[in-house]
């Protein structure tokens, strides 16, 4: 479902925010940040946060399309 | 054109090896130790507790603009040594393995110094209280001696550090800039003793601005720098030349205000200030930037913990130039900046810094690896949003009310002020410790049923 996209579920939260800034507002406005636990993949911080991946995802790719 | 990106390395839940019987703890690895951490948080908070209650009972000799009194003295230090610093160096060892890519030289050292950072607080704060020269001189030593294993398991690794270089310029600076300070310190206690005689007042003005500004500004300005937009989520770009900048620029600051005082020369005195000053004036362009730019428009305790304290920094740089102008004709006007400084900025800084990342690193250490088993609290749970909006709301009456309380010389409003700001010290305490008995205080099955859980 996911593997057209360019974001994908194993990326790291840093890899995501360094490759497409556009996407650092929605992390932030999620509380997600690089602080201490950007090395986690998004699949694991989805879970962390109690937030649905493919919401995530989808709220990830609009902002870098934008 | 901007300063490199942060990069950041393994949480520190990550599975590490065993170290070898009898060897020092794994060195160097860049994986920051959760218990280090939390502890000299723990340590910090247990300091500012006791920094809030001395506040509240040395309001009206603040009040009165007595400020070499060894009460105020001795409050001073818990904030400074006691609280800041621990939590400084507690945060350097979280930072320098997540942002440099390489951790500390000896876990062992790091427990070590902890312990005489402690010890040597506890010594000087009661040898100050009770004008027991031994007790401040052995005090000095331990301080010393800690300062000195902080900076021999950090600062060397800098020049090891894969990435994120400049940071570790500005620890360095700031460490230079402190043991000046314990200098400094040192030959007031000797002073003390009457070994020797020194200008008091122009020692004592110099050792504060070399241990607040040199060393408690000067780091929250290379953390900050990086912490404060990340947290607002800013997309605004920190200069290339900042970095170059603004560390020789507080230390040549610094240097030069505590030299000229010293040597009392006013014109190396007036540029040692004029550098402080411009120092300050940027980093609150920078934050007003990022405030701007802000992805997280809507604030939460800690985001808005960093807006006071940004609001405070800007107060207390005017304040300042309105002290040095006025020297102690009228001795509100310094106290109320050193206040604004200290408390307004920093340990305001470090109690919205605690806010957003105690909760992140405990959940990592404490549920990371309980992932996806029912019962198990979510990230978000970590926060309790009524302690941290309450804390905001008492320290932002507070600190107007220490500084204003201050300027007019009203003991009412200056021990106002202070009872809220201990209240917010208490009210993050609380949030921390209740956050630590999350999962413990119930075991995992029998959460709250209306708790969201991770499935």
């Amino acid at each position: 479902m996911t593997n057209d996209l360019a974001i994908q579920p194993d990326m790291t939260v840093s890899a995501v925010a360094t490759r497409y800034p556009d996407t650092v507002p929605v992390l932030a406005r999620l509380g997600i940040d690089q602080c201490c636990g950007g090395s986690h993949s998004l699949e694991f911080v989805a879970r962390a946060h109690g937030l649905d991946l493919t919401t995530l995802l989808a709220e990830l790719e609009a902002a870098r399309g934008k | 054109m901007t300063s490199e990106p942060l990069s950041i390395t393994p949480p520190s839940t990550a599975p590490r090896p065993a170290p070898a019987a009898h060897a020092l703890p794994v060195t160097g690895q860049a994986i920051p130790h959760f218990p280090l951490i939390a502890s000299h948080f723990a340590v910090g908070f247990g300091w500012a507790l006791l920094g809030g209650a001395g506040l509240i009972v040395i309001a009206p000799t603040l009040a009165g603009g007595t400020f070499l009194d060894s009460r105020v003295l001795a409050v001073t230090h818990l904030f400074t040594l006691g609280c800041l610093t621990t939590v400084i160096t507690g945060v350097l060892y979280q930072i320098f393995p997540a942002m440099l890519g390489i951790g500390e030289r000896s876990r062992r050292v790091a427990w070590l110094s902890l312990g005489l950072m402690a010890l040597g607080t506890a010594l000087l704060v009661v040898g100050l209280l009770l004008g027991q020269r031994a007790a401040q001189g052995l005090g000095w030593l331990a301080l010393f001696a800690a300062v000195f294993g902080t900076a021999w398991n950090l600062l060397p690794q800098r020049r090891k550090a894969p990435r994120n270089h400049q940071l570790g310029l500005y620890v360095s600076y700031a460490h230079m800039n402190f043991g000046l300070a314990i200098l400094v310190a040192g030959v007031r206690i000797g002073d003390a003793f009457g070994w020797w005689s020194t200008p008091r007042l122009g020692l004592i003005s110099a050792h504060l601005h070399l241990a607040l500004v040199g060393f408690v500004t000067l780091t929250t300005f290379g953390l900050g720098s990086r912490m404060i937009p990340m947290f607002f989520g800013s997309r605004s770009p920190i200069p290339a030349w900042y970095d170059r900048a603004m560390p020789r620029l507080v230390a040549t600051g610094v240097m030069g205000y505590a030299a000229g005082t010293i040597a009392a020369i006013p014109l190396v005195v007036a540029g040692g200030i004029a550098a402080m000053a411009a120092a300050g004036v940027l980093f609150c362009w920078l934050g007003l930037r990022w405030f701007r730019t802000r992805a997280r428009r809507v604030l939460d305790p800690a985001t808005a913990f960093l807006t006071l304290a940004l609001t405070s920094l800007a107060t207390a740089i005017p304040l300042g130039l309105v002290a040095a102008a006025t020297g102690l004709r009228h001795p509100g006007v310094p106290l109320a900046y050193v206040v604004a400084l200290m408390l307004g900025w920093a340990v305001t800084l470090m109690l919205g810094v605690s806010l957003r990342v105690l909760p992140t690193l405990t959940w990592q250490h404490r549920f990371a690896s309980r992932i996806g088993r029912p019962g198990t609290p979510t990230m978000p749970m970590m926060l309790h949003a009524g302690l941290g909006w309450t804390a905001l709301a008492a320290a932002s009456a507070g600190l107007p009310a220490l500084v204003g309380g201050l300027l007019t010389a009203s003991p009412v409003t200056v021990r106002s002020g202070a009872v809220l700001f201990a209240l917010a010290i208490t009210a993050t305490a609380v949030h921390h410790v209740r956050m630590m008995l999350i999962g413990r205080v119930r075991p995992a099955h029998d959460q709250h049923p209306h708790h969201p859980v991770v499935q």
